[in-house]
């Protein structure tokens, strides 16, 4: 069920309603009862994987609990069947097509005992949101195994799998937040409604006024990348870098929204990423669940950064292309990570290099380097998602050239698909509503006392009516200015 | 370390305090509310306005054409294709025209359903204006050429000849062209699609004799509607409001899921299990003699002779008691059965429309508009019959459909059902020989 659909807009008030007017004791069940509905409405039996991979991580973590001095062989397994798991559903039809394709090109000469055709058919349809909580899985065990308590109601384990507004998409949760929320469950309130509502209505504008109609226009652009002018392949790029953020951070809203109407407040996912003058900085904005995720589980497990300056680098690298796996079995995803591995040991480099030197300080300091800095950040980011968002290798290089010398446009231009559209106008009223409401968190208007304390007076001024006329129009804003044809989130696929 | 969480800064776009509720009483409510949903309402209005959201709503009931486009309405269409559409004075999508032909001016008219509306594509890109640059720019120096164009979405045969007889030659057009589409034939069977605005319109039948009588019994059914009023009532919020139009798309949207939930559709475990159920209009009848309006007579009045406004139709007992009209069977979904039965009525409406465009000294010429074989958007029936009954009455005929077929694959001429820029420059050629060849170009 996409938050965006008809559906939702049906399911979520019947759970809210329910949900708070049901006795204490048994919202936990409800909203069990509810996420599995919401996660079985696509494929119904994937609930029963869903099921299963709870039940044995909920006996993990008992075992590793109750059995301290095995627990390492108990969570070598654990970890085995969970990466076990995520390999076959995410990784088996990329393994059998690079197997076919390599037997397929392999010479005559060798005469091998078995052809591309031998090997096994096999099309496994990836269940949703299987990346997110099977993470969060090896995060429960792992901490579990680190000394932590286990959660010991299987209902609560249950939630903390299952929970819906974070299931198909993260973030991913960290299980002692949870349950410590679990066991605080806040009352309904005019302040978690009002932030709760404000979170998923400027989700749904994200995904379906800006995010729903950029969509075809980058597919369009990258599914004919031989027609692409310079300018087409430009727009094509920057649109999906702005695509991935206004559809991955909308949905994430929208989980957070979601949660927060039911009293749970999910970790935050993004920090203005677009606004970080290096990548480091940025990946700390950006993706947050995953980012640091992966330095938990990962790059502290393979050494972190208390061992030497390559090895430091090596497990960086190593980090960032497992990362770049994660996203997808194929190799434009492996190159992606790998890429954005070397070009973090390149900034902290660059960082170690400059750290202590006074002209670089007050240099990194002037307003102007941060603004070109937070530009040059962009547009890396933007030249590496070319390669994540290309349907191959091949494909993406065309783009890279398209962008790089010039060439008209075949046929029309997406300049003028882009005209045509809603987005100009969504855009620009996003972009409006963006600096009212976060301009504190901008670098340029931050300082400006005036209009923080001017925005907190209006908003006290704000009574409920004004509320729910602001609601009921960035409801219709966003239908409004939606495409006919809405188009799936982004992360579902990973 | 690059990887580190960043501080958990607050994304919430909330007041720093908690809203708290002000001493204020009712009335310091009410305003704000009254205050509040103007001010929300005309910023929705300027910035839908600005994007041209919610202007797709553009048909108003008219008592002689059963329906037609509102008068000056902006349309930005976005469903297929991309047009900004400024619909003239009368509601055409065309520039301003006098009614009385200017000296020295050859008049083309153009009428047709969508196809030849064309809100698919800027009007520059249209083939009536194509049509017009290039006549002009052919033959313009003995005089003036003037393509007009008469296109209205869901518009049946009937509503050509009527429309016809009524406007078109109005503007002493010296050719009438006719772009029929293939489900023109199907499109006369009554309630064609169901009970709906799009089918409240008059229909055409014929008596025993074999004249045509015109019934406008459906169209008051719908327009005595709950559905009808409603939609006069808010004639003035379709053709003004953009949140209006906008609701109208949302509610679509809405119509369609709810048939996806009542299939079993939007529940995964619902698909196996469950079909979904076609929808069948719901059953015509005929109507009593009396309540025909003979074909000449004036039937744009208030009900049609004999009608009784928002009457029903008359139940099946009833019609088939009728003495005086051939009882044709409803149609429903089956082209080649449609246009078995009910091209005696087209053919009809074909020759009434000759014989008028005769009587006002300017020729008819018939284009049939481009199939889609590949998707079972065709009908060879109709085709075939069109072009006897053309050849018979003399009447220069096309049919776009081979030109459209034999064209190369690499360049898209139509969208999903009508046609593309490079579409409607292709029709434009075709239709400029046809005009040229049988000496209608001006030339």
């Amino acid at each position: 069920m996409l938050f965006t659909s008809l559906s939702y807009l049906f399911f979520f008030p019947i759970v809210f309603v329910v949900y708070w007017l049901s006795p204490r004791a048994w919202r936990r069940g409800l909203l069990l009862l509810a996420s599995y509905v919401f996660y079985m409405c696509w494929i119904p039996t994937y609930g029963l994987l869903l099921f299963v991979l709870t039940a044995f991580n909920h006996l993990l973590g008992l075992g590793i609990d109750r059995y301290r001095s095995q627990s390492k062989a108990i969570l070598t397994f654990g970890l085995m069947a969970n990466i076990g798991a995520l390999a076959y559903f995410k990784y088996t039809n990329f393994l059998l097509d690079s197997l076919k394709n390599t037997l397929s090109s392999a010479p005559s000469w060798l005469h091998l005992p078995f052809t591309a055709a031998d090997l096994p058919v096999v099309n496994v349809i990836l269940p949703l949101g299987i990346s997110f909580f099977v993470f969060e899985f090896i995060h429960y065990i792992v901490d579990v195994h680190r000394g932590h308590k286990p959660i010991k109601d299987p209902f609560d384990f249950a939630l903390f799998a299952a929970f819906f507004p974070s299931q198909i998409a993260g973030p991913i949760k960290r299980f002692q937040d949870f349950e410590k929320q679990l066991n605080e469950l806040k009352p309904l309130n005019p302040t978690l409604v009002h932030n709760g509502i404000t979170l998923l209505l400027q989700g749904l504008f994200k995904k379906a006024a800006l995010s729903d109609n950029l969509s075809p226009l980058v597919s369009s652009g990258y599914a004919h990348v031989h027609t692409l002018g310079t300018v087409d392949a430009w727009l094509c790029a920057v649109g999906f870098t702005i695509l991935v953020y206004l559809d991955f951070s909308g949905y994430t809203d929208m989980g957070r929204g979601s949660a927060m109407l039911l009293g749970y407040k999910l970790p935050d996912n993004f920090n203005l990423p677009y606004f970080a003058s290096s990548l480091v900085e940025y990946w700390r904005r950006w993706h947050i669940s995953l980012s640091s995720w992966l330095r938990d589980y990962l790059y502290i497990p393979l050494g972190g950064n208390r061992v030497g300056r390559f090895r430091k680098h090596l497990n960086l690298f190593i980090t960032m292309t497992l990362g770049g796996l994660w996203h997808g079995a194929a190799w434009h995803y492996l190159i992606w990570g790998a890429a954005h591995g070397v070009m973090l040991a390149v900034n902290q480099e660059y960082d170690s290099l400059t750290k202590g030197n006074k002209v670089f300080e007050k240099l990194h300091a002037s307003f102007w380097v941060k603004l070109c800095f937070a530009a040059f950040t962009f547009t890396m980011w933007n030249f590496s998602l070319v390669i994540f968002r290309a349907a191959n290798i091949k494909d993406a290089l065309v783009v890279y050239e398209r962008m790089l010398t010039v060439h008209e446009s075949v046929g029309e231009s997406l300049v003028t698909t882009l005209c045509s559209s809603t987005l100009p106008v969504a855009l620009f009223a996003y972009v409006i509503y963006f600096v009212l409401s976060c301009g504190d968190r901008l670098p340029l208007i931050k300082d400006f006392s005036t209009y923080v304390s001017s925005r907190a007076t209006l908003a006290r001024l704000c009574g409920w009516p004004t509320r729910i006329a602001i609601y009921a129009g960035s409801f219709l804003a966003a239908v409004g200015f939606s495409p006919s044809n809405a188009s799936p989130f982004i992360y579902f696929q990973f | 370390m690059s990887l580190a969480v960043a501080p958990d800064t607050k994304q919430v776009i909330a007041p720093e305090a908690p809203p708290q509720e002000r001493p204020f009483g009712i009335w310091h409510r009410l305003i704000e509310a009254a205050v509040a949903v103007v001010v929300v309402i005309l910023v929705l209005e300027c910035l839908f306005a600005m994007a041209g959201v919610g202007e797709q709503e553009y048909l108003r009931v008219d008592k002689v054409l059963g329906f037609v486009p509102m008068e000056n309405k902006h349309v930005t269409w976005r469903k297929e294709g991309y047009g900004s559409i400024q619909f003239n004075s009368q509601g055409r999508n065309d520039i301003e025209r006098p009614f009385a032909k200017p000296a020295n001016t050859y008049r083309i008219a153009i009428v047709g359903d969508s196809f030849v509306e064309s809100l698919q594509v800027d009007r520059s890109q249209n083939f009536c204006t194509l049509l017009e640059k290039t006549l002009n720019a052919k033959y313009g120096a003995n005089h003036h050429i003037e393509v007009l164009n008469f296109g209205c979405s869901a518009n049946s045969l009937g509503q050509f000849y009527k429309k016809i007889d009524t406007q078109v030659l109005r503007y002493q057009p010296d050719v009438v062209m006719i772009g029929i589409s293939v489900d023109a034939t199907k499109l006369l069977a009554p309630l064609q699609g169901g009970f709906a605005f799009a089918n409240a319109r008059p229909t055409f039948m014929l008596d025993k004799k074999g004249n045509l009588v015109e019934d406008w019994q459906i169209f008051h059914w719908w327009n005595n509607s709950p559905e009808g009023k409603r939609f006069a009532r808010t004639e003035f919020l379709r053709h003004y409001s953009h949140i209006w139009g906008a609701i109208g798309t949302m509610m679509g949207s809405y119509s369609s899921w709810l048939e996806d939930f009542k299939a079993g559709k939007v529940w995964g475990w619902g698909q196996v299990a469950q079909q979904a159920v076609p929808v069948v209009a719901p059953p015509v009848v005929q109507p009593k003699a009396g309540s025909y309006s003979a074909i000449n007579s004036s039937c744009g009045g208030s009900s049609g002779a004999g009608t009784s406004p928002g009457a029903a139709p008359a139940s099946s007992s009833s019609s088939s008691s009728s003495s005086s009209s051939i009882a044709l069977p409803q149609a429903q979904g089956d082209v080649a059965a449609a246009t078995k039965q009910y091209w005696p009525i087209a053919d009809k409406l074909i020759r009434a429309m000759a014989s008028d465009c005769r009587a006002h000294n300017c020729r008819l010429a018939v284009a049939h508009l481009p199939a889609r074989p590949e998707i079972g958007y065709d009908n060879p029936a109709e085709t075939k019959n069109l072009e006897e009954l053309t050849s018979a009455l003399s009447i220069p005929y096309i049919d776009l459909t081979p030109a459209f077929l034999s064209a190369p694959k690499e360049t898209s001429l139509i969208y999903s059902v009508h046609m593309t820029p490079a579409g409607h420059k292709l029709a434009y050629r075709e239709f400029l020989n046809l005009l040229e060849s049988n000496k209608l170009a001006g030339n």
